[in-house]
């Protein structure tokens, strides 16, 4: 029997918009409610034109329904006081929190996918995790990631230090070697843009990977493939938690 | 200012690795101050607070916070965090030429909201005409906020603009000995000293004691010229620091160093891009 799994958003920024339009796409999972803070923010009124029941209640509201998957898309702050009260729910958590253990879905099998929730790092480690996680006997990795003005929200120009020292630290956790992040902001730039510069134990000899991410332009624009590649992977961890949960009700 | 050219943690292979660790670096120039503060570089996107803890207990004094000139919101944390600790804080607008005065006054009022003691205008490029850098000086001083200017004498036009911009009303200049830096170098101390002591302007500095310094200098090191990359670079309105990748970038593709500056300049690039040198010159290679 296949049945959509009930998920729910809290925060009606840019993020949760993107992601609410990647869950009305998906046959696993079904948007039962998007919680911000504000009747009149623009961002309820398009979760209204999904056909999405919103609210302005925020965690108040979610903890009300049934949804077994929750996205949390507000800040890193307010994720601290939602997740005590969510224990008994799946949590998906795009803010920069970390309380949860970081997952990388394209790396991870599906049946990993399990516990109370997850967090997402960085769209960095999103991005380059997948093109390094091949690559035997790693001994550096510095990554340049140039991303677009505008994709760059408050939340992460005053977090600056944190986005790289978290980066480097989920890069060595799970490929053991050194690893250092760079970030750069530009203007005019048309997509997200990493560099990948590594090298493996006992060569001198320094390889590099460069590629460009633009977005699905969901919601986001398309130059925002940073943002894209957060919604896609929350989307991805959902619908294989659905896959497992949905083997486990048929068991 | 001691460390590397784009500031603390910013010694990479994108950029290019540091002899020495910031640390010992900062350490060994401490030890030889008396009188002289202690500066150090700060690029959000390279350094963390992490590196900013280190250099305070290396006893540096004064941090210069930097962005490209239309994101000083990135400066933020780090002006506060520089506050915090009670440390002298000036912020820094680099690729100044990429945007007109008004836009510059906007960012250096945001750095000044953050608390910085004055804002300095980087011609990272060495593009600036002496009038862009008048009316830059003018914009920021508009608002009430201390002016600095940091040249490059990509177009020959260092020591000039750096004279305009203290007419100007500037009261701060970022300069070297000799002008030892990126691209064709930056404003050579032993030519502004004297020449502002000539025009009646106060410095504090010793003007026989900077000679020596500049004699000892070019002893030792390879000093840089305006040389006709350089000027492309200055014409293409490109971060002076990307030559020497250029250069290496060209030999290894076989495209011209100057071509590949055109296009750095036609995308638009901004400092710490480049990775995109070796992108572009693999493309113009195929053409």
């Amino acid at each position: 029997m296949k049945s959509e799994i009930h998920c729910a958003v809290i925060g009606s920024g840019k993020i949760a918009l993107d992601l609410l339009v990647k869950l009305k796409k998906s046959p696993y999972l079904k948007p039962i409610l998007v919680a911000g803070q504000r009747k009149e923010s623009e961002g309820l009124a398009f979760a209204h034109k999904l056909g999405v029941p919103t609210s302005d209640k925020s965690i108040e509201a979610i903890l009300k329904t049934d949804a077994r998957i929750i996205f949390d898309c507000t800040t890193a702050s307010s994720h601290l006081k939602h997740a005590p009260l969510l224990k008994d729910r799946f949590l998906i958590d795009l803010t920069p929190a970390k309380v949860l253990p970081i997952c990388v879905p394209t790396i991870k099998s599906a049946s990993q996918i399990k516990g109370k929730g997850v967090n997402l790092g960085t769209c960095t480690v999103q991005a380059v995790l997948p093109k390094l996680i091949g690559i035997k006997h790693l001994s550096y990795v510095e990554v340049v990631t140039t991303i677009a003005s505008d994709s760059a929200g408050m939340g992460t120009r005053e977090n600056i230090s944190e986005y790289l020292e978290t980066t480097a630290k989920i890069i060595k956790d799970f490929t053991g070697a050194r690893a250092k992040a760079i970030l750069i902001i530009n203007p005019t730039i048309q997509a997200m843009h990493n560099t990948i510069y590594y090298q493996t134990k006992g060569l001198d000899k320094v390889k590099i990977i460069q590629f460009e991410m633009q977005g699905k332009g969901d919601y986001l624009d398309k130059r925002f493939g940073n943002l894209d590649t957060m919604t896609i992977s929350a989307i991805l961890v959902a619908e294989n938690y659905a896959k497992n949960y949905n083997l486990r009700l048929n068991a | 200012m001691v460390g590397h050219g784009n500031g603390l943690g910013a010694s990479s292979i994108h950029l290019g690795t540091a002899k020495l660790t910031d640390k010992i670096m900062l350490r060994t120039a401490r030890q030889e101050l008396n009188k002289t503060r202690l500066g150090t570089f700060v690029l959000p996107g390279f350094a963390t607070l992490k590196d900013m803890d280190m250099a305070i207990s290396e006893g540096v004094d004064v941090f210069q916070v930097a962005s490209h000139c239309t994101e000083a919101t990135v400066t933020k944390q780090y002006i506060e965090y520089a506050k915090k600790k009670g440390k002298e804080v000036y912020g820094v607008l680099m690729m100044s030429h990429m945007v007109d005065s008004e836009i510059l006054m906007e960012q250096a009022i945001l750095m000044q909201d953050y608390g910085v003691q004055g804002v300095l205008f980087m011609d990272s490029a060495g593009a600036l005409l002496p009038q862009n850098v008048s009316e830059r000086v003018y914009a920021i001083k508009s608002v009430d906020i201390k002016v600095g200017h940091h040249p490059h004498n990509n177009l020959g036009l260092a020591v000039a603009n750096a004279l305009i911009a203290v007419e100007a009303g500037a009261t701060m200049l970022d300069g070297t000995t000799c002008g030892l830096g990126a691209g064709a170098g930056n404003l050579p101390l032993e030519v502004i000293v004297p020449l502002l002591h000539k025009l009646g302007y106060k410095t504090g500095i010793n003007e026989d004691a900077l000679f020596e310094c500049a004699d000892y200098i070019r002893s030792e090191f390879p000093l840089p010229k305006v040389d006709p990359i350089s000027i492309v670079s200055g014409l293409s309105g490109v971060f002076s620091g990307f030559k020497p990748l250029v250069l290496k970038a060209s030999k290894e593709y076989g495209a011209s160093s100057y071509d590949i500056f055109r296009e750095l300049g036609r995308q638009k690039t901004v400092a710490g891009q480049e990775d995109m040198v070796i992108e572009i010159a693999k493309e113009l290679s195929k053409t």
